[in-house]
This record gives C-alpha cells, sequence and structure tokens, in this order.
C-alpha cells in the first residue's frame, strides 16, 4: 500500500513561495502528472517527495507512514529519472544500473537478478558492456529508468523524463514508460510542462500554477470540465471571448462586447447582466456555408469573415473574424466539408454545450497568460 | 529584398549537392530529423560556415567568400532567452550591434531603434530586462535585433528559435513569429524538426534528410503528395501496407497483401504486378465496432492502447496480420477501451501509393 498523500505542502526559497500549500493524493499504481509551465513548483513539489528539498511545512505521507523532512532520499524507497540522465560517463550500462544496489548494500545474487531484470524490461540486453558515449539519447534514459527501478522501489518520481529526447522519440518512448509502470505496478508521478505528453501518459492530471495546484483530474475531465480560465487555456486549444449575460431561458444567451452577436451556453450559473468570459474549444467550432436563409432557419449561426487558413496535414486552422473584431479559430478536420478560402464570408456554429462559461476575472491578462 | 540561391552545395560527410532557391518576403522552413543537415545549409547561408565547393548568392551576387558581418544578416538562435544579454535593457540590447550604427550620431542610432521596437510593439518596454518580460516579448527584441543587424538585406536565419520554449508558449509564438515576419515582409528562413511547427508558418517546406533536400514544396504540397515514403512519414504519422498491384480498373487499382486481401487505391500510376507500398496517414482510418461493416478497405484488429489527447482520440489497433495501425481523429473522450476488437476501413483516395522501396520498407520510413 503506497498512496502518497501531500497535505498543505510549503516551501519558500527567500522571498519567492515555490509552493503555496500544495495537497494532493496519488492512489497505489497510479500514474499521476504535475502539468504546469516554468516555475509553476512542479518540480520542487517532486523533490519535496523524493526528499531532495525540504518543505518549510506541511506533511507527507507514504501510505500510512509519515515520512520526516529530514530523512534522505536513499531511505524513502523511491527511484528517480532525471531529464539530463545523470548517468556515469565512466562506467558501462551494467554498472550504472547495479549502482543504486550496491549502495545501497544490496547482496550480490539478487543485485544480478533484479539488474538482469530492469535491462531487459528496458531493451537494453544487447547493449549491457556499452559505456554512454556508444549510446543514444534514448538509450541513456532507458539506463536511468532500469537504474531507478532497480533499487526495488514502487514509487517513481521523473522530473522531465522525455524532455531532453527529440520530438519523434518521445511519442513512443512515452507510451512505452506508460506500459512499464503499469505492467510493474508501481506509482508514478511524473513532471511536465507539455500537456499532450501529459494527457497521453497520465491517469490523472495535477495542473500547477504559481505553486498551487489548480485542478486533479482525468485528461478528459480537464478537457472537458475545467475549472478556471487557465486550465481551459493550458490543456487543449481554446477561443474566448468577453461578452455579458443578456437573459437566460433553455440556455444562457451572452451578447460579445464591442457590438458583437449573441451565442448560447448551457451553463446556467449565471445571472443577467453578469459580465463573463466566454470558452469554445477550437476543434469545436463549425464552419457552415453562408446562404442567407440558413439564419432564419438557425438563431445560433454567427456571422464572420474568414481572415487566415493554416494548413497543418490533417487539419486546418481558420481564423474567422466577427463583426466586433473578435477572431475566432476552428481546427477543421481535413478535407473540409464546404469549400472557403481567405475572404470567404461564412456562418459559425457553437453548440450550447460547448460553450463554456467563467466569471470575469479581476486580471484577465494574467489568467490568459501561459507563464 | 533579397532572393537566396544556393547552387551545389557540398560539405564532405554531411551535405551532397543542395540547390535551394529562397524567394523574397518568403517564409522557408528547412525541416528534418536531428543530423540531416539543416543547421549546417542555414550556417553556410549565414556566412559561418564555408562549402567545400558550390556557391551562395543573394540577389545574384556570389557571397560565398564574404564574412558573415559583410553579408547583412540577422540571427535568432534556439535558447531559452534568445542569447539576450541578461544585464543589457531592450534597447541595449536591441543596439548592441556596433557595425550597424556605426557613423550615426548617438540621435540618429536612438532613432533607429525606436524604430525597431515600434515595428515590434515594444516601444513602451525600453528600459525593461530580459528577466521582466514574457517569452513572446523576448522573441520580438531578439527579432528587433536581429533586424537591426539585417537592415540591409531584411534576411532573417532562425534556427530553432522555439524549441527552448514551454510547449503551450511554443505553439503561441508560432503565431506570433509568423505574422510579424510577414508584416515587416522579411524574408525568412527557418530551421525546424518539428513538422507541425513547419506546416503551420511555412509558404515553403525543404524537406532535408541525410545531408539531402529530399523535396521542396508548399504544406500542402509536401503533405498531399509526399516525394517519397520518408517525407511521407516525416511529415505525418502514416501506416504502411505492402502488396502487389494485381488489377487496374475505372476506380483505382487493386493491389494484393500477403494475407490474401485485396485492397483499392485510387492511384493507377504502376503496372500490373509493380510491388507496392500503400500509406495510410493516420487520420484518414476510421475504426468500428461493427464488424460485419459494408465498406472497401476493411482491415480488422485488436484496440491495444486507446488515449484521449487534447481534443484528438488516438488509438493504436493491432491487425491479425500483425501490423500496428496508429488512428487519429478529432473527439471528446477516448471511445475504444484497450483490447476491443474492431473494424478498421480507408477511402481508396485517401491513400497515397509509393514503389517498393529498394532498401526495404523498414529502413525508407526511419525517420529517426
Amino acid at each position: 500500500m503506497v498512496d502518497i498523500i501531500l497535505d498543505n505542502i510549503k516551501k519558500s526559497f527567500g522571498s519567492v513561495q515555490a509552493v503555496r500549500g500544495v495537497s494532493l493524493k496519488v492512489y497505489d499504481g497510479e500514474y499521476l502528472t504535475l502539468l504546469g509551465p516554468s516555475g509553476c513548483g512542479k518540480t520542487t513539489t517532486l523533490r519535496i517527495i523524493a526528499g531532495l528539498e525540504k518543505a518549510d511545512s506541511g506533511e507527507i505521507y507514504f501510505g500510512d507512514k509519515k515520512i520526516d523532512f529530514n530523512v534522505p532520499p536513499e531511505e524513502r524507497n523511491i527511484g528517480m529519472v532525471f531529464q539530463h540522465f545523470e548517468i556515469f560517463p565512466f562506467l558501462d550500462v551494467w554498472d550504472n544500473v547495479s549502482y543504486s544496489c550496491k549502495v545501497r548494500g544490496v547482496n550480490k545474487d539478487e543485485i544480478e537478478e533484479r539488474v538482469s531484470k530492469y535491462i531487459h524490461l528496458v531493451n537494453l540486453d544487447k547493449y549491457v558492456d556499452k559505456f554512454p558515449f556508444e549510446l543514444t539519447a534514448p538509450q541513456l534514459q532507458r539506463i536511468g529508468i532500469a537504474r531507478a527501478l532497480a533499487t526495488g522501489a514502487k514509487i517513481l518520481l521523473l522530473d522531465e523524463p522525455l524532455g531532453a529526447l527529440d520530438q519523434r522519440y518521445r511519442d513512443e518512448f512515452r507510451v512505452e514508460m506508460r506500459k512499464l509502470v503499469k505492467k510493474l505496478n508501481i506509482t508514478a508521478i511524473h513532471v511536465t510542462h507539455d500537456q499532450d505528453e501529459a494527457m497521453m501518459i497520465s491517469d490523472r492530471i495535477a495542473v500547477m500554477r504559481k505553486g498551487s495546484i489548480l485542478q486533479v483530474g482525468t485528461p478528459g475531465d480537464l478537457y472537458i470540465k475545467p475549472n478556471a480560465i487557465f486550465v481551459a487555456n493550458f490543456i487543449g486549444e481554446s477561443n474566448f471571448v468577453e461578452g455579458e449575460v443578456k437573459s437566460i431561458d433553455k440556455y444562457t444567451q451572452i451578447k460579445l462586447h464591442g457590438g458583437g452577436p449573441i451565442i448560447f451556453s448551457k451553463n446556467k450559473h449565471f445571472y443577467k447582466r453578469d459580465r463573463v468570459i466566454g470558452s469554445i474549444r477550437k476543434e469545436f467550432v463549425k464552419i457552415k456555408e453562408f446562404i442567407e436563409e440558413n439564419k432564419l432557419k438557425d438563431n445560433n449561426l454567427i456571422e464572420g469573415n474568414i481572415n487566415n487558413i493554416a494548413f497543418l496535414g490533417s487539419h486546418l486552422r481558420v481564423n474567422i473574424e466577427l463583426e466586433n473584431g473578435d477572431i475566432i479559430e476552428a481546427k477543421v478536420t481535413y478535407p473540409p466539408s464546404i469549400q472557403f478560402e481567405v475572404g470567404s464570408k461564412v456562418y459559425i456554429k457553437l453548440h450550447p454545450e460547448n460553450v463554456l462559461l467563467f466569471p470575469y476575472p479581476e486580471d484577465l491578462d494574467y489568467e490568459l497568460a501561459l507563464e | 529584398m533579397t532572393e537566396i540561391r544556393l547552387e551545389n552545395i557540398n560539405i564532405k560527410d554531411s551535405l551532397y549537392n543542395i540547390n535551394l532557391q529562397i524567394n523574397s518576403k518568403e517564409y522557408l522552413t528547412i525541416c528534418g530529423p536531428t543530423g540531416a543537415g539543416k543547421t549546417s545549409t542555414l550556417k553556410i547561408i549565414a556566412g559561418l560556415l564555408k562549402p567545400d565547393s558550390g556557391r551562395v548568392y543573394f540577389d545574384g551576387e556570389d557571397m560565398t567568400d564574404k564574412e558573415p558581418e559583410e553579408r547583412g544578416i540577422g540571427m535568432v538562435f534556439e535558447h531559452s532567452n534568445y542569447a539576450l544579454f541578461p544585464h543589457l535593457t531592450v534597447e541595449k540590447n536591441v543596439g548592441y550591434s556596433p557595425r550597424v550604427l556605426e557613423g550615426k550620431t548617438l540621435k540618429e542610432s536612438r532613432q533607429l531603434i525606436n524604430y525597431m521596437l515600434e515595428l515590434v510593439l515594444l516601444q513602451n518596454r525600453p528600459k525593461a530586462y530580459p528577466h521582466e518580460l514574457s517569452g513572446g516579448m523576448k522573441q520580438r527584441v531578439a527579432l528587433a535585433r536581429a533586424m537591426m543587424a539585417s537592415s540591409s538585406t531584411n534576411l532573417i536565419l532562425l534556427d530553432e528559435p522555439l524549441s527552448a520554449l514551454d510547449a503551450k508558449i511554443r505553439l503561441a509564438l508560432r503565431y506570433e513569429l509568423m505574422n510579424l515576419v510577414k508584416k515587416l515582409g522579411l524574408t525568412c528562413i527557418h530551421v525546424t524538426q518539428n513538422t507541425e511547427e513547419a506546416l503551420m508558418v511555412s509558404d515553403r517546406i525543404a524537406i532535408i534528410h541525410k545531408g539531402q533536400i529530399i523535396q521542396v514544396g508548399t504544406p500542402r504540397e509536401i503533405y498531399e503528395t509526399p516525394k517519397n515514403l520518408f517525407v511521407c512519414r516525416f511529415i505525418s504519422t502514416s501506416n504502411f501496407l505492402e502488396g502487389n498491384i494485381i488489377d487496374i480498373v475505372e476506380k483505382g487499382s487493386y493491389i494484393l497483401l500477403s494475407n490474401g486481401k485485396k485492397i483499392l487505391v485510387s492511384n493507377k500510376n504502376f503496372p500490373i504486378g509493380s510491388k507496392v507500398v500503400i500509406a495510410i496517414r493516420a487520420e484518414n482510418i476510421k475504426i468500428s465496432r461493427n464488424k460485419k461493416i459494408e465498406t472497401q478497405n476493411v482491415l480488422f484488429g485488436t484496440v491495444e492502447t486507446s488515449k484521449f489527447v487534447s481534443g484528438n482520440s488516438i488509438e493504436e489497433v493491432r491487425l491479425t496480420s500483425g501490423e500496428l495501425f496508429t488512428l487519429k481523429r478529432h473527439a471528446t473522450k477516448a471511445w475504444f477501451k484497450e483490447g476491443e476488437e474492431v473494424a478498421i476501413y480507408f477511402s481508396p483516395d485517401r491513400t497515397l501509393l509509393f514503389p517498393y522501396p529498394k532498401e526495404g520498407l523498414e529502413k525508407a520510413i526511419d525517420v529517426f
């Protein structure tokens, strides 16, 4: 039983509050990712769990056992994997992987058995006597993972483990990492700033910003039900529009700012005249042909002009300018079902369930910043 | 206004007969895997690397033997801080290039710097230090500095300018960069290994592999008519089937796979008997639980992984014939469970056809 519980963890470096009261439960056997921009406190949180940093206050439990902040990393039964591998250049693969067992005084036969098991698991059997300079970056990271696992740890902490790999290796590696962790039935906490990586690899994701956790959920939860503008912006890609609630009946009607059109939302948690921010996923913006009588039949069509089209192979990114000057971007599957070009007048259609509403924040620029 | 032409450029064991023309005000991306020769090509244009043979022309003038500082080029490098001087303010960073301000009075220099800052919308922040700026602002300072250095040519070289940034910021800055380059009327050569970035920002893309330019074209041309299997796989996740053409009909060609299955593709350019490879992009394959589905080109398999990533469902399906296929669709959640048996199918006109490669399929699609 190795649930990991963090209770109100705080940590400052001088005047900088790196972690501002983080509470989190990671379940036994779970693959959890701490996701956020640079400087959000995700790595500091991981290092506190590892024992590489001491928290200023708060509590950590591994299962029922409270972990004193003074317990050093090697006594916490964790394995760690780092972005820059931290492989000994003067040791071959076997010696690198067996190093952590030797340090912990594991007996010789046991080392033999464990090291060959984990070298096999990360597909390095053919390279046991190779030195780091003879290997590629992904192979070096495989050593890092085998070394972390060979300690026998039931908790694996991964600090941007794919950050130093080329984009094309990353895709394969992340699938492999998840399979490995699940196969060994260990608990993994993974730190990254890459939302796609987090969604691909995780059971649940904790989104962090400025030292706090904003939301914890499955990839689907975070995508469909973001609880803050920042989360809606950071996970996936959204358009944000400003407006005021005009009326509420079957749907909430929002009049967009600057004399913009009315859009409909299923969210009914607002009152008339509330200022709101509407958030619409780019892949949920549908483009319809501009035919006058269509507008009469369907009052949920918004007029706009296409002012840019980018071709991305599997899809197009189409920018549509509304009458109030707002730009809405649509991700459209390629080839599109209707013809359009830059300059075309079109309708866009937004389904009310896909228009999420947030109260207008004190500082919109801050909410929409990615850092 | 500068047009760049590379003519038969060679560097031993690294670049082979590179011919490339970049038009004035064009945004061209040199895209390829690590070690393909992208940065070497860029350095040859900048004058930071001398070719063993071949010539470099700017507007018809031979620049091959000119030093970098005589070429009037601005560069932006891969670095999270864009190699800005951390101890200098925005205006000092922009005005750093001493040669540009040579012979100018203090007033003229100030005017020029202010003008550059206005272009990149930083006229209000001349006294700020890099650490006080957002990622986008830093990028604009680097661009303003590069433009100062390139005021005679309007030629900007970008070496993986976004790769050191957080994933999310990278996406936002792509737009900003592209719009700025276009607005300012610059000629831009951008090096990246990120194919999505290349598709998004470029007028044209040059695909480079093992020191050779394989194909140059618009994003659409590269995606829709890749010249070979490498370009096909490199530009977008694709799946491959090997077979032989057995019949050509009005709708296209029938291909017999080794497992006895027949596939119809629209392409009719190969004679009967040819050994070919069919490529199907991940986004052009449909999936169904209904295994009696009546449509063209149905294959069967088991879902190995099913993931939801930012608006896309991504499945890996192990076909009964052994191949692992990747499928990608816009979706709001992962709909298929691991272990589920499914039918997958694709339209004959959403396929690409290639001659079977001499080096074997595996080698031809090795994009690493």
